[in-house]
């Protein structure tokens, strides 16, 4: 059985830098929401690779020389990375920097790999050049398997990080909700606003004085979880997570759950001293309609990837993403920010510094879990 | 919803769409109910030629139906751009292929928005006119809606097919139209919506779901737009080869064959089929101008057919006969 893996990602940035082949974001989404429905069992070498890819990425024959040119000399490229004598590497080391690093090769794969769940790829510190390379491990095969091998196949097409559809999830939705609502649904009564008129009226006729402020109670258990999703873009890969969380969430029996979602970031009043988000249900609704629901119980969702794919430091968008953040921050420690990017795959861009001021999750069991435990 | 996709079975390298007779319908858009209404044409058939959908252009299809956007075609004049999506459609619907089904011819004075529809003001103006005498003509003209008719893309957006299936919308040469044209289409194409503007707060709008396959021909006659092009798939047909031309031919015999009438007893051999595609591919390396089309070959042997079964001619006589090949093949334009 070949197999052959591809950095898609730093092939696309790399021909989207480097040749004049035009291309854009958008373009990177398309093959993104396609990867999980077509049948990649067609795709064998490299060959069909490129093919694949010029469905996406290449719209004018005039480009289609200069493609294959880029194609070609990336792959190149990326031998030449792992080749000892471009980038020396520590002697004990050698063979583990051989089996991290993505290349575009074929190789022979153990058979009895594909019968057992693969064992998870080795990830050693990457150099920054390796970095511009790694995104995912786009892994391939042979087609002639039978249908009852579809499953191991399906456990083959993996990802170094979490490639939100339908199919693949990050997380499990059930696990997810249950952890979740031992946190929201808290039995807690805590003290409102409220003068408890009532109960100090009876203490003065019992005693005689009032023997202290009573407020009246107020039931934690009927908190609002707020969802605020980043759409479109490069968000647009992500969808499926969006729906997913929502899924999850709408389960939540004693919560009120509110859906908003935005581009980018959401939009400033006029007077800055609010937000503007889009509802899911009603459309576009200003900040102040709904904020007198909120407190310090309320759970903030973020779901962004905060600028992650755009490949650049965009200092306004920085300074507004902190401020967001800050408001909402003021209004529940309960706000949390889940990146489907994760850290370690970001190049120099907008997510990666500001990851650095506002702590950023995955969206997989375990940071989830963090998250909810403040661990 | 996983939607329906082209399925090569394993281990062929083409998917063969057999040629069909479909129901011709007439296709209207009932406002009130905001769907379409399906009338079969009586005694009217529309045929369906058998196309052979290669592997690879069978990937940039199902690429295009998953990830919604349009597949824009390119490659050489009659190597089956247009015929593409007509196929899909079969292969997708059969018979009912044009209830599902829609195409735009694009011409040099075609608008963008006549894609989605056409307000007939010069009709509506003139049934106000004469109003006073004739009551049914006003009352006609107080509903505008009896003056809106949906084009292809107006009907490919509200077609509801049903079993995960798209419905398909042609946009034919592309490159024909006004220089504006493309990108004058950028926001429909993008978000699939459109406003009538005639008729208040009347949008036409494809579901999430359904949103059309939409297949986009074009002959290179000139460049279009970044714009347009960077949100559209892209997918050249490439010039066939013996092996492909030679499964084209011997599917498409099966067509002429009944077209023809011929007795299938008399087919011509796998031999002399590989034999004409070989002199096919001569007599387009050894052109002097133009290089011969597929259709032309296609015409060319269906020539060959008819001359071998009804006038009693032999293969090698016909195959040899140069002036029939120059007028098939228009060698001698």
């Amino acid at each position: 059985m070949h197999k052959i893996a591809g950095p898609i990602w730093g092939f696309f940035n790399f021909i989207r830098h480097k040749s004049p082949v035009p291309l854009s974001l958008d373009q990177y989404q398309y093959f993104f929401s396609a990867l999980h429905h077509v049948d990649l069992s067609t795709l064998n070498n490299k060959d069909d690779l490129l093919r694949f890819t010029k469905i996406f990425w290449l719209n004018h024959s005039d480009f289609n020389a200069h493609y294959d040119f880029y194609f070609n000399s990336f792959t190149d490229w990326n031998a030449l990375l792992q080749s000892p004598a471009s980038e020396p590497v520590p002697n004990n080391s050698i063979q583990t920097e051989n089996k991290s690093i993505p290349k575009f090769e074929t190789k022979e794969a153990d058979n009895s790999e594909t019968k057992s769940k693969p064992s998870e790829p080795i990830q050693p510190k990457k150099s920054q050049s390796e970095e511009a390379l790694v995104d995912f491990q786009l892994v391939l095969q042979e087609s002639n398997v039978s249908s009852a091998q579809e499953e191991s196949i399906q456990s083959f097409i993996r990802h170094d990080f979490a490639l939100a559809d339908q199919f693949i999830v990050p997380f499990d939705n059930r696990s997810f909700v249950q952890r979740l609502r031992r946190k929201v649904e808290t039995a807690d009564l805590v003290a409102s606003d409220q003068l408890n008129v009532a109960a100090m009226i009876e203490s003065y006729t019992r005693t005689g004085y009032i023997e202290e402020i009573l407020y009246e109670m107020q039931d934690a258990s009927h908190s609002n979880v707020v969802l605020l999703a980043d759409r479109f873009g490069s968000m647009l890969a992500y969808e499926y997570l969006e729906e997913h969380f929502i899924t999850g969430l709408r389960q939540l029996p004693y919560c009120t759950l509110e859906h908003y979602f935005f581009y980018n970031l959401p939009e400033e009043t006029p007077d800055q001293m609010h937000y503007k988000f889009i509802s899911a249900i009603i459309g576009q609704k200003d900040l102040e309609t709904v904020r007198h629901k909120w407190n310090q119980h309320t759970w903030f969702l973020i779901l962004s990837d905060a600028g992650a794919h755009s490949g650049v430091v965009n200092r306004e968008r920085m300074k507004s993403t902190a401020k967001f953040w800050r408001y909402l921050r003021n209004i529940s420690s309960h706000t949390h920010w889940i990146n489907p990017v994760p850290f370690e795959y970001l190049n120099d861009c907008t997510a990666k510094r500001l990851q650095m001021t506002i702590p950023m999750i995955e969206p997989t069991e375990k940071t989830l879990y963090h998250m909810m435990y403040n661990k | 919803m996983k939607p329906a996709l082209l399925t090569i079975e394993h281990g062929a390298s083409e998917l063969i769409v057999p040629g069909i007779k479909a129901t011709d319908y007439d296709v209207n858009y009932d406002f009130k109910n905001k769907k379409l209404q399906y009338d079969p044409v009586p005694g009217s058939v529309k045929p369906i030629s058998t196309y052979l959908i290669s592997k690879e252009l069978a990937e940039a299809v199902n690429a295009a139906i998953v990830t919604g956007r349009p597949l824009l075609i390119k490659g050489e004049p009659g190597s089956g751009k247009t015929k593409l999506a007509q196929a899909v459609a079969s292969y997708f619907f059969g018979k009912e292929a044009y209830k599902y089904y829609f195409e735009w011819h694009v011409k040099s004075k075609s608008k963008a928005g006549e894609g989605g529809y056409v307000f007939d003001h010069v009709g509506r103006l003139r049934d106000a006119t004469i109003s006073s005498n004739d009551p049914s003509a006003a009352k006609r003209a107080s509903d505008p809606v009896n003056y809106v008719s949906l084009g292809a893309m107006g009907m490919a957006f509200t077609s509801q097919p049903g079993d995960n299936k798209k419905p398909i919308l042609l946009i034919d040469e592309i490159d024909k139209g006004d220089i504006d044209f493309p990108n004058d289409l950028l926001l429909e194409l993008d978000e699939m919506r459109f406003r009538i503007n005639e008729l208040p707060g009347e949008f036409i709008e494809a579901p999430k779901e359904l949103r059309p396959l939409v297949f986009i021909t074009s002959n290179s006659e000139r460049d279009l737009p970044p714009a347009f092009l960077r949100r559209c798939l892209y997918y050249n047909i490439p010039p066939f080869d013996h092996n492909l031309l030679f499964k084209i031919s011997a599917s498409k015999l099966q067509e002429f064959y009944t077209e023809l009438d011929v007795i299938t007893k008399d087919a011509l051999s796998e031999q002399n089929t590989s034999d004409f595609v070989k002199n096919f591919l001569d007599a387009k390396s050894m052109a002097q101008s133009r290089p011969p089309s597929t259709s032309e070959m296609l015409d060319w042997l269906k020539l060959l057919t008819y001359r071998i079964h009804h006038e009693g001619r032999s293969f090698e006589d016909v195959i040899e006969n140069p002036e029939l090949r120059n007028l098939a093949l228009k060698l001698n334009a």
